[in-house]
């Protein structure tokens, strides 16, 4: 392809010139592994500043804390896998107000349930990043993309074991990251401050971030 | 003490500066005293006129060089180069180097002049600490032109004389540090805007209602006193030297 | 467009001006950089990794391709405006969609793709809050990260109340609520979504995209074709280096320490998997950008991550806003590359309209020397005018010559109290000058004199 060729063969003609001639990472100093109360403690606190609501539950009452919390916040149909534990153990509850959903085909024949009638998606996380308050949500076959994207209010489990301390560690501990489809990295609701500065929550993804953290 | 190793010397070159010579030339005898004040010799070469920045950063630097080439003949010692401004400082450390590359037969001399210049509070922080004969409290506002904020760090050598100064109150100014709107051709070329930012400096500045406005800078204060006139306003900035000498050798103020 | 007639700069300060903004962005970013030198360690960091990536960029951007292209992701390379326009077309059309949403991209705007697609019948539908904002008005973003900063709630009051025929509101939720409402349609049924490329790691293939809306993830998740655009100087070394840009990237642009959502895209939809585009195309744009690559201390704007504090910290910008510059990138960034993008003679107000002041540098977080950059091409202007070459020689004769200086200068000391005192632009908003009575060449004289006479 002629453009292709154009392009590389002016950018062989040039050459880049830098005047730094040594990495400066080089000079880091080691950094001390964190203790889980250190992480802990960073990730509430990094939670709460980018606006995302916190609670916490052990794995024995995790469903209950669950559907405790969205029968406070009146959230009535709920987006949750049938393939994973979680999603089985929540069918298995007592819900009078609560139904769950999983539609089979979300941007295909499911697209209008899923963009018009489902209150909140409901995802498990892979991991989460303490310094920044993030978590980390790798979409698969059963907890597609869309899950804690298009509903109005996103809740995602994490186990507090799964806390790593920075975004350069996370990276380096899981070099084969990429080779899934998406890796998400969610802090926060949605928001923007585009009209006078003003920080306004739900412009386009989930107005509510709800994180359950298991202890 | 040293900064910027610089040490006390018994002989030093005073560079005025073209702003300096044509405009606060009293700034320039307040400097000498001053220094004279130390038992040091001051030697003002005769021949001195422009460090070509004006044309250096209008984009003309070819004619820079041409005039920043006759201004290497003027230290032919190894003294330190008192410059009466930090932007002029600026010029020597940083641009002479640009405009005399390695290629140049001038290069080394060029070099031996960005290493001797020094702009005046960086040398006057070197030296033992100076006393200030008045005593009655003062309040006064610092304006560092922005080249003297990034390359000289003027404001750190000026806080460094003033603090042993109880009796001179500090003022700081609403976004004290922004450009005052010269920048050289920038306010002929762009007079509204230019204006624009002046007027702005000059509402900040006058808003911290200090008795004096005082800078190393000299086309700063031109373009700043030049608003305060028009805005009728009491204060009139001086280069910093005056107001040195006006504090430490009161009864010297009659030339 | 008409590219031939060069962009003239009007000199007149924003009637309202940009301060609160500006500052607003300003303190944002200063919380996160409460200490200047870790600051500078950060700059130095990712200045590394983008001079690194930039000194092997062919080779690298083979090697993004390749594997792009194995983890089924299409690339294409578009030297000019136009064939991006027509590629970016091209696949829309293969869709038989009349309706394209985009995340927000620079890049797009540069090609000026909306218009090329609203010629030919397709609706580029902006939906990052900002975009959307200004496609309403009819307006250019003014800035490279808050697009519809010039309007005041009262203003995006209005023009949804006209456009949109809702009540009128100057609730900032409710207003967005209003533009969420107004997209969610457009996301639902679109087929076709574009959007920007922070960074492209070549090592692993991964397309990297920072937002805080999550308009960018659906535009990217929703429609069965996904693609995106970008300049051929965001290709990064490793996947690994991101973080480290992020860091610095989302401080220096909002005072965040990280977006609400980044976003690592590797391939199309896999067997199995429910959701994403089932085809993802990545363009890459040149647009004058190899060219800019051969020059020699130019280039280093190549390192630019797109940040926008140069812009934040200027105070040209501040009083005259993004739209005063009529190029896709304003501020000082927009003033450095604008002549590569366009050409000089194109843009010969821009390197011109600074003070040099520098603000720029010291918060460029990739290092930019933006003032030594402007400074160049001041000295390759074309259109100096023969009265400035002129003064210019004049300047240098008087200023190498010490007698005719000196006694120049006494004369014109002597003579400046009685002479009119109207200096164009300079009076109109100043007093004329106070000039010293005498030189300081003078009074040394006279008072080297004294001294002599005292001393015997």
């Amino acid at each position: 392809m002629a453009s292709r060729q154009n392009i590389l063969d002016r950018l062989k003609a040039g050459q880049f010139q830098s005047d730094m001639s040594s990495d400066p990472s080089a000079k880091n100093k080691a950094v001390e592994p964190k203790s889980l109360a250190y992480l802990s403690e960073h990730f509430e606190r990094a939670l709460a500043a980018a606006n995302a609501e916190y609670r916490f539950c052990t794995t024995g009452d995790q469903s209950e804390t669950i559907v405790k919390w969205l029968e406070e916040l009146k959230l009535h149909r709920c987006w949750v896998s049938e393939g994973t534990a979680l999603g089985q153990a929540l069918r298995q509850q007592n819900t009078q107000n609560i139904q769950w959903v999983n539609p089979v085909d979300p941007m295909g024949v499911d697209r209008s349930e899923v963009f018009n009638q489902i209150d909140i998606g409901l995802t498990q996380s892979h991991s989460a990043i303490a310094e920044t308050g993030t978590l980390v949500v790798i979409p698969d076959a059963n907890e597609p993309r869309t899950m804690s994207l298009v509903p109005p209010a996103h809740l995602v489990v994490v186990n507090k074991s799964d806390l790593f301390w920075q975004f350069e560690d996370w990276v380096l501990q899981h070099p084969e990251a990429h080779k899934n489809t998406n890796v998400v990295f969610i802090t926060g609701p949605s928001k923007t401050a585009d009209i006078q500065q003003t920080l306004a929550f739900g412009a386009h993804g989930p107005k509510r971030l709800l994180v359950l953290i298991v202890e | 003490m040293t900064i910027n190793n610089f040490e006390f010397s018994k002989h030093i070159y005073l560079y005025g500066t073209c702003i300096v010579d044509v405009g606060f030339s009293e700034a320039g005898i307040d400097a000498i005293k001053v220094f004279e004040s130390y038992g040091i010799q001051v030697h003002y070469p005769m021949a001195q006129s422009c460090c070509g920045q004006p044309a250096f950063t209008s984009g003309n630097p070819d004619e820079a060089r041409k005039v920043a080439r006759t201004q290497l003949d003027l230290f032919p010692e190894d003294w330190p180069i008192v410059v009466l401004s930090g932007s002029c400082t600026g010029m020597l450390r940083h641009h002479y180097c640009d405009l005399f590359r390695k290629d140049d037969p001038d290069f080394e001399r060029a070099k031996r002049v960005s290493e001797q210049a020094v702009e005046f509070t960086e040398y006057l922080a070197c030296l033992p600490t100076l006393e200030s004969q008045n005593k009655e409290p003062v309040s006064v506002v610092v304006h560092t032109a922005c080249s003297a904020q990034r390359e000289t760090h003027t404001q750190t050598s000026t806080q460094e004389i003033l603090k042993h100064w109880p009796h001179v109150e500090q003022k700081s100014a609403d976004h004290g540090g922004e450009c005052c709107g010269f920048g050289g051709s920038f306010s002929v070329r762009f007079p509204n805007i230019s204006g624009k930012m002046v007027d702005d400096k000059c509402q900040s500045l006058e808003a911290t209602k200090a008795d004096q406005l005082i800078s190393s800078d000299c086309a700063c204060m031109m373009n700043i006193n030049g608003r305060l006139a028009k805005r009728k306003s009491d204060l009139k900035g001086q280069h910093i030297a005056s107001f040195i000498r006006s504090q430490c050798l009161p009864e010297t103020s009659h030339e | 467009m008409n590219d031939t007639q060069p962009i003239r700069m009007i000199d007149q300060p924003h009637k309202i001006g940009f301060r609160p903004a500006m500052d607003y962005l300003i303190d944002k970013r200063a919380i996160q950089f409460p200490d200047s030198q870790e600051f500078k360690t950060l700059t130095q960091k990712v200045k590394w990794i983008k001079h690194q990536s930039l000194m092997k960029l062919p080779e690298l951007l083979e090697q993004a391709e390749s594997q792009l292209q194995a983890n089924g992701i299409q690339v294409h390379w578009a030297e000019t405006t136009l064939e991006a326009q027509q590629i970016i077309h091209g696949i829309i059309k293969d869709q038989d969609a009349d309706l394209l949403v985009k995340g927000k991209s620079m890049v797009s705007e540069e090609i000026h793709l909306n218009q090329y697609l609203q010629d030919k019948n397709i609706d580029a539908l902006e939906t990052d809050m900002g975009e959307f904002i200004v496609q309403l008005a009819g307006e250019a973003p003014s800035h490279i990260i808050m697009p519809a900063i010039h309007k005041s709630k009262q203003d995006i009051a209005e023009l949804f109340q006209q456009k949109l025929g809702v009540d009128y509101t100057e609730d900032v939720d409710e207003l967005i609520h209003i533009g969420r409402t107004e997209l969610r349609g457009a996301f639902e049924k679109a087929r076709v979504g574009l959007s920007g490329v922070n960074f492209i790691a070549a090592d692993t293939g991964t397309l990297c995209l920072i937002e805080n809306e999550g308009n960018g993830r659906l535009s990217t998740t929703a429609p069965d074709v996904h693609v995106a655009i970008t300049g051929i100087e965001k290709v990064i070394t490793h996947l690994s280096d991101i973080p480290t840009l992020i860091r610095s990237l989302t401080r220096s642009a909002t005072g965040q320490p990280i977006t609400t959502y980044v976003n690592w895209i590797s391939s199309p939809r896999k067997p199995g998997e429910k959701d994403g585009p089932k085809a993802v195309h990545l363009v890459l744009l040149d647009n004058g950008r190899s060219e800019l690559y051969q020059k020699e201390q130019q280039q280093l704007s190549l390192a630019c991550i797109r940040c926008g504090a140069c812009m934040n910290h200027c105070p040209v910008y501040t009083r005259i806003g993004g739209l005063a510059y009529q190029t896709t990138y304003p501020g000082p960034i927009g003033k450095v590359l604008s002549p590569h993008l366009k050409s000089l003679p194109a843009t010969p107000d821009h390197p011109k309209i600074s003070a040099l002041c520098g603000a720029c540098n010291t918060v460029c977080p990739a290092g930019i020397p933006l003032t030594d950059l402007l400074l160049d091409h001041r000295n390759s202007a074309t259109d100096t005018s023969v009265i400035e070459s002129m003064v210019w020689k004049f300047w240098s004769v008087l200023n190498r010559s010490p007698r005719i200086y000196n006694g120049l200068m006494s004369w014109v000391l002597r003579l400046y109290p009685i002479l009119p005192k109207f200096m164009g632009g300079w009076t109109k908003h100043r007093k004329a000058p106070d000039l010293s009575s005498k030189t300081l060449h003078d009074r040394v004289r006279h008072y080297q004199a004294q001294q002599d006479r005292s001393s015997k």
